[in-house]
């Protein structure tokens, strides 16, 4: 079934169209990638989902609810967790400070803010500072932080952007799993490739605000149109 | 009004908007590049103003205004390179608080100087006389200002878009960081920027000595007449200043040609607020880009073991404090807590809240009336007064707030200032139900509290618990999401934080502290007047929050108790205590700084 | 030989009281220095001719209050608890005064408010413990009008600077007028804030209302602003002028060669008068400070003489008795006598009131006289009425 499904979504900013008429679904438990170069709207798509920008037209449903014209922090405790390009965390917290605002925002009491840090494993750090954590613990606590908003859609922007190449097998292994265990929908939007067919179960290209392949890895990798956008075949 | 009579008051409206755009042009410059929200801008007008009348005595009124200029742009370029260089990477508010520290040192130094008197200086020869226009009697030297400030407008625009230090203030207004990046030399040009700056303020103070004469009081007077404008105009953006001027120039000139000269008192402000609320960056300016990395917050640790105990001791203190002989303690121990709960009150928003606000005495002000009110009109107990000024606060800072919560940085704290600004015009002119410029007299708690020993339990009891919750709030979930919309907003609400709800409530709490503290203060002293909520009321509370220390949670308390101590003090022992404060701030600033850097 | 100085020559033996009347003084000397530094040497020459080589008859505490009435408290709160200062004195601005005033009302502390101008401090806020010397805002307004009435000018404009004392000058000044003048008009009002006129702006729209006649209440930098751009604008070429308060040499020194002529003012015309006591005042002045004396100076100076004649009166430092001595008290001052109305504890001290006038580019006062304060005063019965009592 799917959980998030974006239909005929249109934005410009001013006469330049970001989005021009995307539509395509992310089931439950499933992991899809978002790729395109820069410019094609992954971002903006992503700024959409999540209630910052506002669309022109089209729709987003969550679970069938229309997140069209909810605030981000509505579009989150309807169960969006995202993490950005650039991880953003609160400098003046400590780590376990930081997964405790998650889970105070969607006044959870039942879990504890030890479980989530356990998972994306630093544990032994969670009473630093987190304005002290180098930039790959950084996005492993932003990471912990969105998990423990229990969503059931995760929407990641770049999610190894700034990471060393090693740590990023780490993570989105770590977000694999979690994705399948608890069933999210998961939607990344990425430039490795490796990161891209190694992770996701399929992927969506968008080029200038349209979906121009859609497919498993494989169906996509082998698109005309995504080698000509990419590669300048002719 | 007649045709003539619009067409002279537009004039006379641009005459004045000419020497304030020359201020605020300086300013504007000043911020863009440095980032430095210069408050002692309007001390080198008032400098130049001075050294202008006086050497005007000796060279001559034509001779005088250059060299005017150029002695406070040397002045300012002194300043820049000793004092605000030092603290470029300091947080913005600290930058501030050195610059209020100078505002008082000016101040003195002028008085010290010129004396007290005022100084008109001689008309400028060769334009001493009027000319005729519409039948009427106009000033020619007015005709110069009038030419002068777009005059002074097309070179600074030359200055800036067609020379090579032009194009890079321009490029560091815009984003500081790229332009360091392109190689540009900061220090060069931070110093040209503000001794640019200083320069316009100068000779905006020396053309305007023989309209006006120097004056002690023209500083502070002035600078909120030019914030006002650089802010309506748009942050950085000189064409956005040159138009401001001449709207607000333009506007007041009408209102007293139309008969409503009592609107001046406010108009700009109401300018402002509506200007910001329709266009959160000002008429011409441009969202700020954010100033990455210089500055992180550090966390707001919870109590230690050892300052508990100081704590306790000091709660000991002051319960037997009542048992010196000396009464007068009582009096001024009562002004620390009532101004330990003000500025603890301010804390939650610019610490936590991470907004600056410069109209916080509105909610003291308004907590103040209210509790007087009450006593007085009504005739309502002690204790239901003070509630009144409780519930007064909170409700000031709900509307308030409301507004002011849309934007962010300089322009919520210059909101901020106008709504209060607003409220002080109110409460001035409403004789009827607010006393007017003589306020409320004859508010005194019920019999049985109005001994000293008596009012300083009350007070000491509801601060002390006042305060203990606004720490308390610091590490409750309010706290930690209020904090954590300061350090990302985006994270926060992509959390599921209403940031705006949260600062929203920040504001309704802190304000409704700061009427306690003013129904509080009401009580003690008998009698209120418009001062309980003026511009220096706020202005205290930011320096009673930034000596203490914004980002730590008992700072403010401290702060504000040395403040008020060393006010009292220094009034009574030092001839010139305002620079004496201004020395003592300066000292802390730069310890601060070093200690924390 | 007047009474005046026979009245000081009898403070030789009154140190017989062993401790000094201590007096503490509170003043805005940072916020309106061209007023009071003039006013404090007023105080200390007081001081210094009251107190023998041998003996010290009164002991001056001074002290800034900040200008603002919250400060002001708590400063007047020192000098009564810290301090124990027998009677407290000064203050500056209305809004001080009235706040100094109440908390010596609760504190039940004699306060000789010497110079705020608000007729409230001694009507509507008047109090048993307070006492104003200077002539008020109102009496100072009735100095003008019968001159004003005389004049026989029917369209009047006004300008104040927007606070309580322009307010009540233009106030008491519409209502004496129309009650000397039946069918007077009031063509136009400007009140500027204070300190903040734009004075070419408020030219012009005085100048389109037409006025024969301009009744003003500024002083201080709005009226050297007000004067100059009105000089410019040829405002005053055949428009009377009335300005309160504007021969006082604090702000008429000022205006130097741009002094209008023939304005209708109240002030201090220092130089030329020649009574007895004004003589000896002024010589004693001129000898201690190598300089002239203001309105500040004359109204320290009486101040510091009236506290010590109460005290002399009571033969006590007992604030109740001090206030019943205060009450009716007759003493002399470097303006003539005066005596303390027990109605309102308003002193008589009067003003001169004369025209504005150029001579060796400075502006002096001519064709003055004194107004005597007792004079110029409503209906005791509309004062009990007000005071509430």
């Amino acid at each position: 079934m799917a959980i998030l499904s974006i239909r005929a979504l249109a934005k410009a900013y001013g006469g330049v169209k970001a989005l021009a008429g995307v539509s395509f679904d992310v089931a439950a438990g499933e992991i899809v990638a978002l790729i395109g170069p820069n410019g094609a709207g992954k971002t903006t798509l992503f700024n959409v989902l999540n209630g910052q920008l506002a669309a022109d037209s089209g729709e987003v449903l969550l679970e069938g609810t229309s997140l069209v014209g909810c605030a981000p922090h509505r579009v989150a405790r309807l169960g969006v967790g995202r993490t950005f390009q650039v991880a953003a965390t609160f400098g003046s917290m400590t780590a376990r400070e930081n997964v405790q605002v998650a889970l105070q925002a969607i006044h959870e009491r039942h879990y504890k803010a030890e479980t989530f840090l356990e998972r994306v494993g630093v544990t032994e750090r969670a009473d630093t500072p987190c304005a002290a954590f180098a930039y790959g613990e950084l996005k492993r606590v932003e990471l912990a932080m969105v998990l423990a908003q229990r969503p059931r859609l995760l929407l990641m922007d770049e999610p190894t952007a700034g990471m060393a190449p090693e740590e990023r097998g780490a993570l989105m292994t770590l977000a694999a799993e979690l994705a399948r265990s608890e069933n999210i929908a998961v939607l990344f939007s990425e430039h490795d490739m490796d990161v891209v067919f190694g992770f996701a179960q399929r992927v969506v290209a968008l080029h200038l605000g349209e979906v121009i392949a859609e497919g498993s890895p494989d169906e996509v990798r082998s698109n005309p149109r995504l080698r000509e956008v990419y590669l300048g075949d002719a | 009004m007649t045709s003539s009579a619009v067409l002279l008051q537009l004039l006379n409206g641009l005459a004045g908007a000419s020497s304030l755009f020359l201020v605020a042009a300086g300013l504007s410059l000043i911020f863009g590049v440095s980032r430095i929200v210069n408050f002692a801008h309007g001390s080198l007008y008032m400098l130049g103003m001075y050294v202008a009348v006086w050497l005007s005595g000796r060279v001559g009124f034509w001779a005088a205004v250059p060299l005017a200029a150029l002695a406070v742009a040397v002045l300012g370029a002194c300043i820049e390179a000793s004092l605000l260089r030092r603290i470029y990477r300091a947080p913005e508010l600290l930058q501030l608080l050195a610059t209020f520290a100078l505002v008082l040192l000016a101040r003195d130094f002028a008085l010290w100087a010129w004396g007290p008197e005022d100084l008109l200086g001689p008309r400028a020869p060769g334009l001493a006389g009027a000319v005729e226009i519409a039948g009427q009697a106009f000033p020619q030297y007015d005709l110069l200002l009038i030419l002068a400030g777009p005059l002074v407008f097309a070179v600074l625009h030359f200055v800036l878009t067609r020379t090579r230090w032009g194009v890079l203030v321009r490029a560091a207004t815009q984003d500081r960081e790229m332009a360091s990046a392109l190689g540009v030399n900061q220090r060069w040009l931070f110093t040209g920027a503000f001794t640019l700056g200083a320069a316009l303020a100068g000779l905006g103070g020396a053309l305007a000595i023989p309209r006006e004469p120097a004056s002690l009081g023209i500083d502070l007077a002035l600078i909120s007449d030019a914030f006002v404008i650089v802010v309506v105009g748009g942050l950085g953006s000189i064409p956005g200043a040159f138009v401001a001027a001449l709207l607000i120039g333009v506007i007041k000139a009408f209102c007293i040609g139309l008969g409503y000269s009592k609107l001046t008192l406010v108009a700009e402000f109401v300018v402002m607020a509506i200007v910001l609320i329709l266009r959160p960056w000002g008429l011409l300016g441009r969202p700020q880009a954010e100033v990455r990395g210089t500055w992180t917050e550090v966390p707001i640790g919870r109590l230690s073991k050892r300052g508990a105990i100081a704590i306790a001791l000091l709660a000991l203190l002051l319960v037997v404090l009542p048992s010196l002989p000396d009464q007068y303690v009582l009096v001024l121990a009562t002004d620390m807590l009532v101004f330990a709960l003000f500025a603890a009150s301010l804390h939650l928003l610019m610490g936590p809240g991470g907004m600056a606000s410069f109209g916080h005495a509105a909610y003291f002000g308004l907590g103040a009336y209210a509790c007087a009110l009450a006593a007085l009109t009504l005739h309502w107990s002690t204790a239901a007064a003070l509630f009144t000024g409780w519930g007064a606060g909170a409700l000031g800072a709900a509307i308030f707030g409301w507004f002011c919560v849309r934007l962010s940085g300089v322009y919520l704290a210059m909101l901020t200032l106008a709504f209060a600004q607003i409220v002080w015009s109110t409460v001035f002119q409403w004789d009827a139900v607010t006393g007017g410029s003589n306020g409320l007299v004859g508010i005194w708690p019920e019999e049985w509290l109005a001994s000293r020993t008596a009012y300083y339990y009350v007070v000491l009891m509801v601060c002390s618990y006042a305060i203990f919750l606004l720490w308390r709030m610091a590490h409750t979930p309010f706290g930690y999401a209020l904090r954590a919309s300061r350090d990302s907003p985006l994270r926060a609400s992509a959390l599921g934080i209403n940031v705006r709800a949260k600062q929203w409530e920040s504001f309704i709490i802190a304000g409704s502290a700061a009427g306690v503290a003013g129904a509080l203060f009401a009580f003690s002293k008998g009698s209120i007047s418009p001062e309980t909520l003026s511009v220096q009321r706020s202005v205290d509370g930011l320096v009673m929050v930034l000596l203490g220390g914004a980002h730590t949670l008992t700072g403010p308390v401290w702060g504000a108790a040395a403040f008020t101590w060393l006010q009292d003090t220094m009034a009574r022992s030092v001839e010139y205590w305002r620079a004496g404060i201004g020395a003592v701030i300066l000292v802390l600033v730069f310890a601060r700084w070093r200690f924390s850097a | 030989m007047n009474r005046t100085l026979l009245l000081f020559i009898a403070f030789i033996p009154l140190n017989s009281f062993g401790q000094a009347l201590k007096i503490g003084e509170l003043n805005s000397y940072k916020v309106f220095p061209a007023f009071l530094e003039p006013y404090k040497k007023g105080m200390e020459l007081a001081v210094e001719e009251l107190n023998s080589a041998s003996a010290k008859f009164v002991e001056l505490v001074v002290r800034d209050d900040g200008g603002t009435p919250g400060d002001a408290v708590r400063v007047a709160e020192e000098l009564i608890a810290r301090e124990r200062v027998n009677l407290l004195m000064g203050t500056f601005a209305s809004n001080v005064g009235l706040a100094v005033s109440n908390l010596a009302a609760q504190r039940k502390v004699l306060f000789l408010a010497s110079e705020p101008l608000t007729d409230k401090i001694v009507w509507e806020n008047g109090n048993r413990y307070t006492f104003r010397l200077r002539p008020s805002t109102y009496m100072q307004v009735a100095m003008l009008v019968p001159e004003a009435a005389k004049l026989k000018k029917k369209r009047w404009a006004i300008v104040y600077p927007n606070y309580e004392y322009g307010q009540s000058a233009a106030a008491s000044f519409k209502k004496l007028l129309a009650q000397a003048q039946p069918g007077v008009e009031f063509v136009g009002e400007q009140a500027p804030a204070l300190g903040k006129i734009d004075a070419g702006a408020v030219v012009q729209a005085l100048a389109d209302s037409k006025p024969d006649a301009i009744f003003s209440a500024l002083f201080a930098a709005d009226l050297q602003k007000f004067v100059r751009e009105g000089n410019t604008r040829g405002l005053f070429r055949s428009t009377a002028v009335f300005n309160l308060l504007a021969g006082e040499p604090e702000y008429l020194d000022t205006l130097k060669d741009e002094t209008p002529d023939g304005w209708w003012v109240t002030g201090y015309p220092w130089t030329e008068i020649n009574t007895p006591e004004h003589r000896r005042f002024r010589d004693a002045y001129q000898k201690r400070w190598n300089d002239y004396p203001r309105q500040g100076s004359v109204v320290g100076y009486t101040a510091i003489y009236a506290a010590a004649e109460a005290a002399r009166k009571a033969k006590s430092r007992d604030t109740e008795k001090l206030v019943e001595a205060l009450k009716g008290l007759q003493m002399g001052t470097p303006f003539g006598a005066i005596q303390w109305r027990a109605v309102d504890h308003q002193s008589t001290m009067g003003a001169y009131v004369g025209q504005l006038a150029k001579k060796n580019g400075a502006g002096v006062m001519v064709n003055w006289r004194y107004a005597d304060g007792a004079k110029f005063q409503p209906a005791d019965e509309e004062i009990r009425k007000l005071r509430k009592e």
